[in-house]
């Protein structure tokens, strides 16, 4: 597959404040890929570094091949970018502001122009300085997704938007992926990660911590087990297993957490003729609270 | 999860929507736009330019139908010169006059000469907002992901303030023009469109060295600092220049003036400079290229940390929205300071010149009797208060004028409604963020009076005088920022600054027309200038400071009310 997005040891200082650390990332082509993390973590830095709005102070990043500081132009050409944080112009029309931006990149195909502000549902003519935090959204979204670009690098894009435009944006995404585009998305919210991300990566204090498919970060994790015994429960057959913690015995139930393979503790309970058995699938947030602490997901 | 269940959405816009209302028709789509960086900046600062351009060339067109009306020979125009020339204190702030009994030398001498402070505020003001005004307000962010360089983009922002500065310069040629079309009264009054172009090419040059230099340090220092060493270096420039021909020891000094390099580029007056013409464009070039090429290569928004004034405790009410305001106005207000105190400076420090200047001319000896009967004018006191504080009192109320306005401006941007979602009441909200605003004044008048006193004490005179004079000036301008508090808590948030702007310039305006036009005292005395005194002189009238000092508590208790009870505004 043609790498995408690709860095080196890329590494953002500001003086004494840690900025990213050593980041090491490829993201293919035509994948949604997630880079989830705590606020303050280094995922807005990253983007930056990726258009070269800021320059590292150590290593590298390629975009579509293309070192981000030596050719940014070539970058931006092929990119389209929501930022997390911005705001625009308050005198220009949401219309405006979007042929504004369209004239700057020319070649824009006026006709998906327009079926993005209808999808979307945005009022084009008022003022930028009137709308809702909602509808400023929506015209960065129009902004980044109107020449159809190869990669869409989007840093917390459902912010202030309404259930059915994030559904609509949720499934313009989707339509990016099938036409073998890529999409970076940046998020501190789990479960939009995980509804619409091939794969996910995790940073965390500036480090990338974990990258991988989403059902994989899942597999890899624990399982939250719940044993029903006719008796008491035999909570010292189970305290021994390796991967077994947080075991918890209330009359005849059990309830345990299990790292790892779960096969020793099916074997267990087997023999132990148990009257009802559940093993639920952690959530990708459970994951993350499990791997990186409860203070990682601030946002939530 | 939910959102799974819910409806697709089938909403379409209704402007867009053939089904809409039959009486409405579809808008065009795409909406018109600019097509560049460059076009749009043009058309940001059409205003701008338009104002500019036909504001001074009216200007000129007045003074041109006054000097064919008050002077029409070549004997009352040199006589006009002379007694004005009088007093070279005066004089010198217009320049040396050249061939001023011609129309185009005379408007050249008293009009244009003083016209690069306008150009030089006007690109401060633009050149060091044009990026760093963007980084700062967030728009940056999706600009600079657009697929032109970053250099194209500084590029094209300065392109677009040199084209407005270009437009307004064009008008104004124009209007210089038909100045001399409709004025000429004497030989040699004719002004060829040339000449005109000339010298408003060299005027606009001048003013633009100010926010060249503005432009090159704001990739490095932020936007308001930059705007402040712009705005610093423009008028330490012009006064340099100003005061060479009074002052001996500044003959030397002022060879770093470029307001000096080009004293002898006059166009309309016959004279031309063009060598020091190119080194002033060269020096912009230069100024320029350094902005260019250092947001090329810095980070946005990254800035060097400079030194800052540590602030009082909160036992002088300067904690919570005091502080905030505080911190908000004080770049701007400590670079108002630096200008203002480096003219009260100047005043004080060629008050010995001055005096020996008036003390030489009878005449005028006898009108500063007048002027100030049973005071000692002798003194750099006395000077500070006939050449500094008519105009440094109203400079310090405009200072106060952009403080209010960037107070007011969280009401525009929204966060106004943050703040007030706090625990922090509406009206104590006001009244410690009108005392933040109050004390960045403070920390200004400090600045200038501490200016005034050293240069006093340079020329070996009393300090403690220009000191206190230079505060009389400091509680008058917050006198009028009280009124532009009580417009912004009444509910106009975009008119609390021009209030007090207002103010500012209509006291001065309606102090000399009254006085010109033989007003009645009584009127003239609602003129807030007329009840300071002349406190630089060590004369000061109470009731007057009184007032100025109400006008201030009033503005806040008023401002506080009116915010209590009204809606923020959308």
């Amino acid at each position: 597959m043609t790498v995408v997005i690709h860095t080196e040891q890329l590494t953002k200082s500001y003086g004494r404040h840690r900025g990213v650390i050593d980041l090491d990332l490829e993201v293919q082509a035509g994948e949604i890929f997630g880079y989830l993390g705590p606020n303050g973590a280094g995922k807005t830095t990253t983007i930056r570094l990726l258009l070269d709005l800021i320059r590292p102070t150590k290593g590298r990043a390629f975009v579509f091949g293309i070192q981000a500081d030596v050719e940014p132009v070539l970058v931006h050409r092929r990119t389209g970018y929501l930022p997390g944080e911005f705001t625009l112009y308050d005198r220009l029309t949401g219309g405006e502001t979007i042929a504004y931006f369209a004239n700057l990149r020319g070649r824009v195909d006026l006709s998906y122009q327009r079926s993005l502000v209808e999808r979307l549902d945005l009022d084009p003519s008022r003022r930028y300085r009137e709308y809702s935090k909602g509808n400023k959204q929506k015209v960065a979204l129009v902004v980044a997704f109107q020449h159809r670009p190869g990669l869409l690098v989007l840093d917390e894009p459902t912010a202030g938007l309404d259930p059915l435009v994030q559904q609509e944006f949720f499934k313009l995404m989707v339509e990016a992926k099938a036409e073998d585009r890529t999409v970076f998305l940046s998020s501190h919210l789990i479960d939009e990660v995980e509804r619409s991300c091939d794969r996910v990566a995790i940073i965390r204090e500036g480090r990338i911590v974990q990258v991988d498919r989403v059902e994989a970060l899942r597999d890899l994790s624990i399982h939250q087990v719940e044993l029903r015994f006719a008796g008491p429960a035999p909570a010292a057959t189970f305290e021994a297993i390796p991967g077994v913690s947080q075991l918890v015995s209330e009359d005849h139930a059990l309830r345990m957490r299990v790292s790892g393979p779960i096969a020793p503790v099916l074997r267990a309970a087997a023999a132990l003729d148990p009257v009802d058995f559940t093993s639920r699938e952690p959530t990708l947030e459970e994951v993350f609270l499990t791997k990186y602490g409860k203070e990682a997901t601030d946002a939530r | 999860m939910l959102a799974r269940f819910l409806p697709r959405p089938h909403r379409t816009l209704p402007h867009l929507s053939p089904s809409h209302g039959a009486t409405r028709q579809p808008a065009a789509w795409p909406p018109r736009a600019a097509s560049s960086i460059f076009t749009k900046g043009l058309r940001d600062g059409r205003r701008a330019y338009l104002l500019a351009g036909l504001g001074l060339g009216l200007l000129v067109l007045f003074y041109g139908v006054s000097i064919a009306t008050n002077y029409p020979t070549a004997a009352s125009r040199r006589e006009a010169v002379d007694s004005l020339m009088a007093v070279p204190a005066i004089g010198a702030m217009t320049g040396v006059p050249i061939n001023a009994q011609t129309l185009g030398g005379f408007l050249s001498w008293r009009v244009t000469n003083l016209m690069p402070l306008v150009f030089g505020v006007w690109s401060v003001i633009a050149l060091s907002s044009t990026l760093a005004g963007e980084i700062r307000a967030g728009s940056y962010e999706v600009l600079g992901a657009m697929p032109i360089s970053r250099r194209r983009i500084a590029l094209e922002k300065v392109a677009a303030h040199l084209a407005s500065l270009a437009a307004a310069a064009a008008i104004l040629a124009a209007l210089v023009w038909l100045t001399g079309v409709i004025c000429a009264r004497l030989p040699g009054d004719d002004i060829a469109l040339a000449d005109s172009l000339a010298q408003i090419l060299g005027v606009a040059l001048t003013g633009l060295v100010g926010g060249a230099i503005a432009f090159a340090l704001a990739p490095f220092i932020g936007r308001a600092v930059a705007a402040g060493i712009g705005a610093s270096a423009l008028f330490a420039a012009f006064l340099l220049d100003a005061y060479r021909s009074v002052v001996p020891g500044l003959s030397g000094v002022s060879r770093v003036s470029w307001f000096t390099w080009l004293a002898d580029e006059r166009p309309l007056a016959g004279s031309r400079d063009v060598g020091s013409l190119g080194l002033v464009a060269g020096l912009v070039v230069l100024l320029l290229a350094v902005g260019v090429i250092a947001f090329e290569r810095r980070d946005p928004g990254s800035t060097i940390p400079l030194p800052s004034v540590s602030l009082p405790g909160r036992r002088f009410m300067l904690g919570g929205p005091g502080r905030e305001a505080f911190l908000e106005t004080r770049p701007a207000a400590l670079a108002w300071g630096v200008a203002i105190g480096i003219y009260a400076w100047l005043v004080a420090l060629s008050s010995p010149g001055f005096v020996a200047q008036f003390g030489a001319n009878a005449e005028a000896a006898r009108l500063m009797d007048q002027f100030f009967p049973g005071i000692e004018w002798r003194t750099a006191g006395g000077m500070l208060q006939f050449l500094f504080f008519s105009l440094g009192a109203p400079f310090m109320a405009l200072a106060g004028a952009t403080l209010v306005s960037l107070l007011a401006s969280c009401e525009r941007e929204r966060r106004l409604d943050l703040l007030l979602s706090s625990s922090v009441p509406r009206a104590r909200w006001l009244i410690a963020s009108g005392l933040g605003v109050y004390w960045s004044l403070a920390a200004l008048t400090i600045l200038v009076a501490t200016a005034a006193a050293l240069g006093a004490a340079a020329s070996g005179d009393d300090s403690l005088q220009p000191f206190l004079g230079a505060c009389v000036g400091g509680l008058y301008a917050i006198g009028l920022v009280g009124v532009g508090l009580a417009v912004f808590g009444l509910g106009l948030p975009g008119l609390a600054g021009s209030a007090t702007a207002i103010l500012a310039v209509g006291f001065v305006v309606f102090d000399l027309l009254g006085s010109s036009l033989g007003l009645p005292p009584d009127l003239l005395a609602l003129s807030l200038t007329r009840h300071l005194g002349q406190p630089m002189a060590g004369v000061y009238d109470w009731p007057g400071m009184l007032l100025a000092a109400a006008v201030a508590i009033g503005g806040l208790l008023v401002g506080a009310w009116g915010l209590r009870r009204r809606d923020l505004s959308t």
